[in-house]
Order: structure tokens, then sequence, then C-alpha cells
């Protein structure tokens, strides 16, 4: 017992060392409770698509997907779309969604094909290729745009007609479109969100039970994952209403809903590929992909539906981020999307292997706690903001560094373990 | 046709790329009417001030590692260094050769402990170099606000904390051996000093590939099983490969650094690490295979792109700055890629 | 009757070969290393290597039908299945996800009639079952399908890789590669016994074996192969384990003219003493070797490939992690000191020549005196206080070499990727020289080469041991070779020494103690094995 409390404590090491950092930079930057909860609320709700779009690299043995960068780009091109089209609204964003997909799709095939000719070195590619399409990107944008590529938008482009401006602020009906469809505080969505689950909980539950004909517990208690998920939410609901100062913090802070419905819509739809044959597929390539080809899986279709799955679902969450925060800087907001995706998602307790929709809320509430606070925290302890600033970059970068070493230093150790066991 | 074929796979299609791409850009020169003997003035400057970067890659591919991509773990050294040298005010020669020794001792040790690191990381050493590379000149951003070294006025900031983004070298060493013993072919410049340095780095390590343990080395990266069936220690090449790389590096900023008469400190080594790879790689080399000429080569190409680009771009269109600059993230990344996709492993 | 029948009429590797098996027999394929046996199965398979080298000649015939098989599904469309020697297993999934992996049972749902089967979610209660009805005809009702692999142990993994091919409805022929190498004697005998019950259902099994007994016992009939040729397929009625293995291993012709015995062989003091040598080569595990080696003697490691005799020259010289005891000279010998060793003069050729024995990329001359010049300091001549390669003198040496042992080349700095096998191993053999060495361990000498070289080779080898008197470790898959030079030849099987015979005992000998025939309890040593049991 007291083994697999140390390995659980071992292998969990980032994400209690970031707890413990949080809370730390939570009290030592001084704000109040209210805004802490807000700030996390929106970035979480921003961030969660983009950070849920690198589960299935992983599970495909892919490792963390650098190339994200590509779909979030995707996901510029269609909002400067719309607002060069000057559709808005419902009509507008679902015009976004499916530029998104075709595009993200498009350039996740490209993506997939280079990345099938550097098998073993994928991550390195992806952060090379995030750089490579930043270039293409302004080339496209900033150089060819209104001198070869015939368009023209007095309200996007620069005065002399070629290239975008440097910021596009978005139309009003679709700045915060998604945002503000439907809100309401968080102490009322944790109750709808708790009921949702335990909804979806017995749902399965009695389907589980028909199809199998097990009794109503043991049936609940097979559906591990949606039990928790349902009772921490339930815990989260009773914790906050029945302690009076929480829910003030929690009246203050709007929850978009209809972000929220999105992100677990596309939560349930990445739990569900995972259970398909073709996520079974994807996941007998991540083990071990030498067994798959031998049993007739073509492992380099799977690979290309992960990362083009992953491109759609970032171009997605680009658009739901940039929505949110109502207008983009052109050239480099797309930057570091892949970079803080992937920090978060580590800290969150994933891995070079493994990954789950726990990780990525788990790790979007740890690591932009702590993005937001530093400085704050910096402020106060030294004086100087820049220091709390350069350290959230510094944690940003030595989560990956860390994820990666530890990575290494397994896969050789089981290497060697391999050699010495093999007959 | 046979001939052409051959011709074609010795030049390699991203140097046949390249050396077009350049080949038009000189025609340019020509066709605008541009100051040729000044840009190939400052291709020279260009090419001093980059070598030990590209000089950098070299035993690092040697002893079987591959790319250098934590090549700033040097650079920091070198600038700890030629901060700790402008602090104690030192000039002239004197000053770039402190500067360089204490670089070399401070990178070697770093160096030391990398390439152990890296023994324990066989497969992933570039991926864990961009890595250790970024975390490392993230965490030298906090040091440089928090050192308590320094205390001179031309290095800190009059108000608030740390040292000065950039410190400019007026007064010390700057150029001073781009100037030295400088002359002039017609209107092109010759930076003798530069080009000595230079030379001193590519003999040094020429000499190097030649001794016992660069025999060694070069055997063990190779092939490491050979090398451990004739007795090599395999590890203790590449921490060697790894501690040689680094000091490169650390003398490499301190030559670019009095070439461009400052030190950027803060995030600006962050990413020098990949024009470097680039350069040997236009050059010819692979992630396995590297040699002197690879750095020649490719150091002249490179930078005479780089060069050449923004003085012509800026000619073509009015906003030619940003087109070259463009044009560089393009050709460095794309290089570096097209490597990748070539490593010699299974296609899926 | 549906049977199988397959003729080949390869070039080298297999030559005219026509074996036949009916309906619900098990068939014994044996042969020495070398012999065709993975050949033959991988043509069967339509292996990528097949195709890809330019395709076989001959047909075969499955159920009285010209079949094409091109690639690996084509053949497990017919119903063929395999066994594979290294397991074809993932460890993080339960035991009941490997018997159907990519064969999974998934249902119909909105989106999979929308975007098509690969949707389907997986049904892994019918999953459970499918695995349990297998495991469960195989004897198996302790163990538990939901169980992940990586926490059964070696011999259950046999289980499920064999449940995995009885699993698929259409098998109608298994091959099993060895399947007993990693069992212990009890889980032999109930993997044997269920593959018995299996064929009386009426799937055939072609059976790969070294160990000739259980061959005897189980199989209906025997193909021997020899040099890729068929020497017989004939029943297994009152076989006999000595007749197998005379068929196996057949008279040899000598290759070089033996010489007088020489008296030192016997008399010369022991030079090397190894006691319980274990040695963690993959694929080749070496599990506790007792071995005696005399002074001048040229000595003969024989045995089947993935028995261990390899590893026994790599342990010594500290190439995997190796365990026991070696004196040599009477001195302990720290076989994890590369270095150490070879300074006293004790050279390894290795077996794998261009991975190990050479440096393909570089010329000649540098694989010639490398290993002098790392270990004697020559070659070198100093300049300003630092050693450098002495160019002249490593030209001068290579030079001498290439006309002493015939090097085909156009000269010392060509590559050695350029040259061709049995070059390429003369200049590993120029390599060792170079160091001057008293004690040659030389492993698969004349793997891959033309037979000019071959001879020459050889009475090389024994011109050094005669003239130099040096004493040369000789291992070789081909006995052939190893009687025509050897002075004593030593049989490793399983690990171990089975046994010292002089080159001119009679053939079946040797047959029978590369069989393990003759080890009485080969279950003993491995019980280490049975660490983990299921749950």
């Amino acid at each position: 017992m007291k083994g697999t409390m140390t390995t659980r404590l071992k292998d969990n090491a980032v994400t209690i060392l970031f707890a413990v950092l949080c809370i730390g930079s939570i009290l030592c930057s001084g704000q109040p409770m209210s805004y802490i909860i807000n700030e996390t609320a929106a970035r979480i709700s921003r961030n969660a698509v983009l950070i849920l779009s690198l589960i299935l690299p992983v599970l495909c043995g892919m490792g963390l997907n650098f190339s994200i960068v590509v779909g979030a780009m995707a996901g510029e091109i269609a909002l400067i779309l719309i607002t060069h089209w000057n559709v808005g609204g419902a009509l507008g964003m679902l015009a976004a969604a499916v530029i998104c997909i075709l595009l993200g799709s498009l350039f996740g095939f490209a993506v997939g094909k280079l990345m099938n000719r550097a098998v073993g070195q994928e991550m390195i590619t992806g952060i090379i290729l995030g750089y490579f399409s930043i270039g293409l990107f302004d080339l496209m944008f900033l150089i060819l745009l209104g001198r070869v590529i015939p368009f023209y938008d007095e309200e996007l482009m620069l005065a002399n007609g070629i290239g975008l401006k440097n910021t596009i602020a978005f139309h009003d009906d679709v700045k915060n479109y998604l945002d503000n469809i439907w809100r309401i505080t968080l102490d009322w969505s944790l109750v709808y969100a708790a009921i949702g689950a335990v909804a979806v909980l017995l749902i399965l539950t009695v389907r589980r039970k028909r199809n199998y004909g097990e009794t109503f517990f043991q049936a609940a208690t097979r559906c591990r994952r949606a039990a928790i998920t349902a009772g921490i939410l339930a815990a989260a609901a009773i914790i906050v209403w029945s302690i009076p100062a929480l829910r003030l913090a929690c009246q203050g802070t709007q929850v978009p809903m209809a972000v929220g419905i999105i992100t677990a819509l596309l939560c349930l739809l990445t739990t569900f590929l995972t259970r398909t044959k073709l996520g079974q597929d994807i996941r007998t390539t991540g083990h071990n992909m030498d067994v798959a080809i031998a049993s007739g899986i073509n492992v380099g279709r799977c690979r290309l539906f992960s990362i083009m799955f992953s491109t759609v679902l970032a171009a997605l969450g680009q658009v739901i981020y940039l929505q949110n925060m109502g207008n983009m800087n052109t050239f480099s907001s797309h930057e570091q999307v892949g970079q803080y995706a992937i920090a978060a998602l580590l800290v969150g307790g994933a891995s070079i292997k493994k990954a789950s929709i726990g990780h990525v809320f788990l790790g979007a509430a740890l690591f932009h706690i702590l993005f937001f606070t530093s400085p704050l925290a910096g402020n106060r302890l030294f004086g100087d903001a820049q220091i709390g600033e350069y350290f959230r970059v510094f944690v940003g970068y030595a989560v990956i560094t860390v994820a990666l070493v530890l990575y290494g230093l397994k896969q050789t150790a089981q290497k060697r373990r391999n050699e010495e066991t093999k007959r | 046709m046979k001939k052409i074929k051959r011709l074609y796979e010795a030049i390699g299609f991203s140097r046949l790329i390249i050396i077009i791409f350049l080949a038009i850009l000189v025609l340019l020169t020509f066709a605008l009417g541009l100051d040729s003997a000044g840009i190939t003035s400052d291709v020279l400057v260009r090419i001093g001030l980059n070598s030990f970067f590209v000089l950098a890659m070299l035993p690092m591919v040697e002893c079987g590692i591959g790319l250098n991509f934590a090549l700033p773990l040097g650079i920091l050294c070198g600038q700890f260094a030629g901060v700790l040298t402008v602090e104690w005010g030192l000039t002239g020669i004197g000053g770039i050769l402190a500067a360089c020794l204490l670089g070399s001792a401070l990178s070697a040790a770093v160096g030391f402990f990398y390439g152990k690191l890296l023994n324990h990381l066989r497969g992933s050493e570039m991926m864990v170099g961009t890595y250790i590379n970024f975390s490392i000149v993230s965490l030298m951003c906090i040091g440089w606000m928090l050192f308590p070294f320094f205390s001179d006025s031309r290095i800190k900031w009059a108000m608030g904390n740390g040292v000065r983004s950039t410190i400019t070298l007026d007064g010390f060493y700057d150029k001073v051996l781009n100037d030295f013993l400088a002359f002039q072919i017609g209107n092109v410049t010759i930076p003798t000093g530069l080009f000595l340095a230079f030379g001193l780095g590519c003999l040094a390590l020429w000499g190097f590939q030649k001794s016992k343990t660069g025999i060694m080395m070069k055997v063990s990266g190779m092939n490491p099983m050979f090398g451990k069936s004739i007795g090599i220690n395999n590890d203790r090449m590449r921490i060697m490969g790894t501690v040689l790389s680094t000091m490169c590096g650390a003398v490499g900023i301190v030559i670019y650094a009095q070439g461009i008469g400052m030190y950027q400190l803060y995030t600006a080594p962050r990413n020098m690490a990949f024009p470097a790879i680039a350069a040997i790689l236009v050059g010819g080399a692979t992630l396995k295979r590297a040699n002197i000429w690879h750095v020649i080569i490719g150091l002249t190409l490179y930078q005479a792109i780089l060069t050449i680009a923004p003085v012509v771009s800026a000619q073509l269109i009015d906003d030619g700055s940003s087109l070259s600059e463009i044009a560089r993230v393009i050709i460095c990344n794309g290089v570096i890629l097209y490597a990748l996709t070539k490593i010699d492993g299974r296609k899926v | 009757m549906r049977n199988i029948g397959k003729e080949y009429y390869g070039v080298r590797v297999l030559k005219n070969v026509s074996i036949r098996l009916k309906k619900g027999q098990i068939l014994a394929l044996l042969g020495e290393n070398g012999a065709g046996k993975s050949t033959l199965m991988n043509i069967l398979f339509g292996m990528g290597v097949i195709h890809d080298t330019g395709g076989f000649e001959g047909e075969i015939i499955f159920e009285g039908k010209e079949v094409k098989i091109a690639k690996p599904s084509d053949a497990s469309e017919l119903g063929i299945g395999m066994v594979h020697q290294e397991f074809m297993l993932i460890d993080g999934y339960e035991i009941a996800e490997n018997i159907r992996l990519n064969r999974e049972i998934s249902q119909g749902n909105i989106l999979s009639r929308i975007f098509g089967k690969k949707l389907e979610l997986l049904d892994r209660r019918a999953m459970r079952m499918e695995a349990r009805k297998t495991l469960d005809s195989l004897g198996l009702e302790a163990l538990d399908e939901t169980v992940e692999v990586e926490n059964i142990s070696v011999g259950y993994k046999q289980f499920v890789e064999i449940a995995r091919e009885l699993n698929k409805k259409n098998i109608k022929l298994v091959v099993l590669d060895e399947p007993t190498a990693v069992l212990t004697e009890g889980e032999a005998k109930q993997f044997l016994d269920s593959v018995r019950a299996f064929s009386r259902q009426g799937i055939s099994f072609i059976f790969i074996s070294h160990r000739l007994e259980e061959a005897i016992e189980y199989a209906d009939t025997a193909a021997v192969l020899r040099n890729g040729e068929l020497v017989a397929q004939c029943s297994m009625e009152g076989m006999t384990a000595e007749k197998l293995s005379e068929m196996m291993i057949g008279r040899t012709v000598e290759l070089i003219k033996r010489e007088e015995r020489q008296e030192s062989a016997k008399t010369g003091g022991i030079l090397f003493s190894i006691r319980d040598l274990h040695v963690a080569m993959p694929g080749e595990r070496v599990k506790g070797v007792d071995l005696d080696i005399r002074e001048g003697e040229i000595l003969g490691i024989g045995g089947l490939a993935g028995h261990g005799k390899v590893g026994i020259a790599n342990g010594i010289m500290g190439m995997y992690p190796a365990s026991g005891t070696v004196l040599y000279r009477g001195e302990p010998l720290h076989m994890e000191d590369t270095l150490g060793t070879l300074k006293k003069k004790i050279m390894f050729v290795s077996e794998d020549r261009r991975g190990v024995g050479l440096n393909l990329e570089a010329s000649i001359e540098l694989n010639t005196v490398i290993a002098a010049l790392r270990v004697n300091q020559e070659y070198l001549r100093k300049f300003a206080g630092i050693r450098f390669y002495d160019h002249r003198a490593a030209a001068a040496y290579t030079a001498k070499m290439i006309k002493e042992i015939d090097i085909r080349c156009t000269s010392g700095s060509q590559p050695c990727k350029r040259l061709s096998g049995g070059n390429q191993q003369k200049v590993s053999i120029a390599k060792a020289l170079a160091m001057d060495p008293e004690v040659l361990f030389i492993s698969e000498p004349t793997r891959g080469i033309d037979i000019g070289a071959k001879k020459l080779i050889l009475s090389y080898l024994v011109k050094l041991n005669r003239e130099r008197h040096m004493t040369i470790i000789m291992t070789s898959s081909e006995l052939a070779e190893l009687r025509s030079v050897c002075d004593r030849i030593a049989i490793v099987t399983e690990g171990k020494v089975a046994g010292i015979l002089g080159p001119d005992e009679e053939e079946y000998k040797f047959g029978l103690l590369m069989s393990s025939s003759i080890q009485k309890k080969t279950g003993e040593g491995e019980n280490d094995e049975e660490d983990k049991t299921p749950v």
C-alpha cells in the first residue's frame, strides 16, 4: 500500500508541484477569490479545446503534437474570411466551423504525410514545421495577399492594399458571440454540469444494464470514468453551495454555456473515438507499431487520421479562443499555441505516451492559474512584474523539458530491460 | 544524363534549391545595379561572425549525437563571461581573449553535464536539446534580473532590477577582430582578424579530427558497437563531443558580439541554434555525417543569401524588410524540416 | 482430401523443395539453421522480404487450388496463421484485446452508419467471451482474460499467441516457430497436447522445433531440410532421434585437407577456464557455460542459432552484460573491461561483420589499424605533444595485409562498404591481426562468403595456429567447417555446453547434442521466469 502511494506521488510529481506553486502564487498575488475564480473559468473555457486537440496524437504514439500551430492558422483563416464576408452570429460561427473542418483536414493531411516520413522524430519535426508554417502564413498574408492573390478589404488590410493589418478586430456579432449566447453564473452552471454528468452516467448505466445483464450498482461502478466525473462535479457543486464566501465568488463569475457545451461535445467525441475500432487501432499503433503492422493495421492511416483530427480540433479551438479575445494579432497569436497547450496538458499529469480528458481540464486550470497569478506575485515579492513574467515562461518550457527527460530516461530503462528479458 | 544525375546527387536537393536561389539573388544585385562590393564585404563579415556557431555542430555530429539544438547553452556561458569582462573593464584583444577563455571554461562544465544527460536520452537528443535550450534561456532571463555580480552603470539599468537587454561594447572591444589587419581589395573589405579566428577554429577542429582522440570519436560516432568492440568508451566520446560543441558556442558568441558591437541578452539567444543548423545542412551535412567542408560551404551559401536577400527585396518591393525576414524563416526551417524527413528510418 | 503441396525451385536458399501436409496433421519441419526453414515459411506467408528480393519460384496449392500469396493478409484470409518466435503482443492490452487484435468485435451506432464500420464501438464483453472460449479450449481455465499481458508469465504469453490464431474462425493451418523454447517441461506438454487436440478437429500445424523427441512424439510427419534442399519427408512412425539428426546433419565434405592432429592441442596447458558464464545477449543468451580452452588449440563452438554459442565470445569480450568467472592464464578476466581484455592480446572477430566487426563507412586502412591504434597506441606520431594519426605507417601495414591475405580492392582508402562479403571478412581478420594477438575469438568467419574465400580464410586460420601458435576459438553454425579445422568441438545447446566431441566423431552424435535430446531436464533452470502468476 505504501509502495503504491509513493509511486502514485512520484508519477504525479509535476501536477502536485504545480498545485503547490499555484496555491503559493495565489496567496502571494493578493487577489480576491472572485477574481481568481473568474479568470480561471474564463481561461479554461477558451483554452480547453486547444488542449483537447493534443490527445489523439499522444494515444497514437506520435507524442505531443507541436504542429497544432498549423490548425490554429486554419482557425484564423476561417475568422478572417467570415470577417471579410461580413457574416456573423450563428451563421458566421457555423461558416467558420465548416471552414475549420475543411482547411484543418487539408492542413492536417499534409502534416500527417510529413510526420509519416519522420517516424520517431515527430515532435522535433512538429516544432520545426510550426516555425516553417508561420513563415508560409506570413508570406501568404503579408506579401502575397493583394499582390498576387486578388483580395481587397479596406477594413482588414493595410492602407496600400497589400497584406493584412497587424491586429484584426472582429465584428460585434462575432466578438464574444459564443460566450454571450447563454451565460449563467458559475454556482448554477456547476449544478447543471453535475446534473448533466449524472444524466450521462445514468444513460450509460442503463445501457450497460440492458446489454450486459448486470445489476444497477455493478453497472454504475463499471462506468468508472463517468461515475468519477459525476462525483467530482456533484461534490464541487455541493461545496460551492455550502460555503457562502465561495458561493459569493462564484456568483460573480459568468460561464459561457455555449462554449461549455461545445467543449463537452468535443470531449465526448474524442472519448467516443477512442472506444471505436478506429480508436483501438490508433491505440495499438501507439503501444507498439511493429505489432500493429504485423497484425495488419494500416499504421500510416491511423497516424494520418490522428493528426488530421488534432488539426481540426485545434482550428476550432483557435476560433473559440479568438472570439473570446475579440480581436487577433494576425501574425503572432498562433506562435505560442502549441507551446502553451502542451505545457498545460503535461501539468495536468499527461506524458508523452498517455493523456486523458481529465488531464486536459486539471492542466488547464493549474497552468493558467499560475500563468496569470505569477506576474502579480512577482510584482508583490520582487517589486518587478517582469520577474514573474519570465518565471511563467520558464515554467512553461521547464514542464515540457522535464516531461521529455523523464520519458527519455524511462524509455532507455525499458529498452535495457527488454534486452535483458528477451530470450 | 547519368553525369547530371550524379551531379544532382552530389549536390543534394536542398543545396540545389539554395544555390539556384542565391544565383537569382546575385543576378538581381547586378541587374538592379546595387553596391556589390559593399554587399560582398558584408557577406564576408557575416561568414566570420557566424563561423563558430556552425563549427560547433561538427563535433556533435561527429560523436554520433546529431545536431546541437542546445547550442545556446554555450552561447549563454559566453555571454556571461563577456559581460563579466565588460564589468571588469577589459578592452581590446585582451578582453576578447579573456571572454573566450572564461566562456570556454564555463561552457566546458555545462557541456559536460549536458553530455552526461544526453547519454541517458539516446534517440531523443534533438527534441530534448531544443527544450533544454528554451528553458535554460528563460531561466537565464531571471538570472540576468537577479545576478549580484554586476554594478557598472553601462551594464545595469539605471532604474529597476537587472542588467540591460543589450550591453554595448563601444570602448571595450567593439569590432576589434573585424578591423584587425583588415585590408581592401578594390572596394571589398577583408576582415582579416575575423578570418584568422575562423581559420584557427577550423585548424583546431581539423587537427582534433586527425588526433588519436578525434579518430576514436569519429569511429565511435559512426558505429558505436564497433567502437565498443575495440574498447572505446562511447559515452565518454559523446560527452567530449558535447563539451567541444558547447565551447565553440561560447567562443562564437564573443566573436559575434564584438562584430555587432554588443551583447544581446535575455531571450535573444533562444533561436540562435536554428540558423547554424540550417547552415551546416545547406553545406551538405546530414544528421549523421558532417565535415569541415560542409561548414565552410554551408556558411558561405547561407550567409550570402541572408545578406543579399534584404538588400534585393528592399529594392524590389516597398515592404522588402519583412519579405526577407519571412524568406529567412522559411529557408532556415525548410532546410531543417527537409533533413528531418530524410532520416533513414522507417516510413509508414 | 485437402492437402497442401508446395514446390519451389529456388536459386540458393531453397532448391526444389516440395512438402505436403494433410488436413488435421502435424508436420515437424526440421533442419539446421540456414537450412531454409524460415525462408520457406516466409514464402508461405507472403512476407515482404520475399517479394522485395524478386519473389520465388514454384507454386503453393492450398485446399486443392493454386493460390497466390502476395502479402501476409492474403495468408490470413486463406486461414493460415503463425505463432512467431518473438511475441507479437501488446503489453498494455488485456488478454482478450490481444486475442482479438485487429479483429475486434464491434457494434454499430449512428455515427458508424454514416461514416463507416471504423467508427463502430468495441464490444468488449463479446470479445472477452470469445477469448474465454478459446482459452478454455486450450485448457487454461485459470487464466483471466481481462488481465493485461504485461502481467503474465512468458509461458502464458505463448498460449495467448496461439489462442489468437486458433480464435480465427477460418483457421486451417498454423505455423508454430519453436513454440516450446520458452516453456517449462510441464507447460510444453500442456501446450503440445492442446495442439494435438486441435489437430484432431481438422486444423493442420507446421511445427518448427529443435527438440527432436517432441517432434517424434507429437508430429505425424517430418520434413527435413538441409542446405535448402529437402532431404526427406517421412512418417514419424518408428522414427528415432538418431535417424533424424543424421538426416539433418548429413555427411560432410572436407573443405580443406586435414593435417596431422597437433600434439599441443592435447598437451597444452589450460589457457582459459570458464565457469558458469551467463551472457545477456538478446537472441543468444548464455545460461551457465563451463569450458576449458587449451593453449595452442583450435576450439570449435557449434550449435543452433539462438542457443547461445555466439554469446560466449561476445560475453567474454564485454559486448553484452555477462556474469560468471573466466580465468585467463590463471588470472581472473574482467569481462566488462573490453580495453583491458584487448590489452592482454585477446582479440575478437565479430559474427556481425557489417554491424560490429567493421566500420563500413570508413576506409580499409582505418578499419585495419584502428584496433591497434586504440589499444597499443600504434600508428600514431607525436607532434607538439599531441598524438596524431600516422597515415604513412598505417598505409604501409594495410598494403602488406592486402597482399598477404589477398583482399580484393582498388586501394587501402576504399570504404569497406564497397567490398564483397569475403573481402570484408578479410579486413576484419586483418584488423585483429594488427594487434598481434595471442588468442583469437572468431565468430561465423565464413557466413555469407563464397567458397573460394571460405577456403582461404579457413586455411589461413590453421596457418596462424600452426605458425604463430595462436589459440583460436572459432564459433560457427556450419558443422562441416568446424570439423575440418578444429581440434575439439563444443556443442552449445540452450545456453549450456551439451558436450565436447572430437572432429572425427560420427555425425549423428553432433545432431543429438544440438537437438537437446540427451539433455535430462530441460525445464530445470527456467523456473525463475515464473515469477509472475496470473491473477
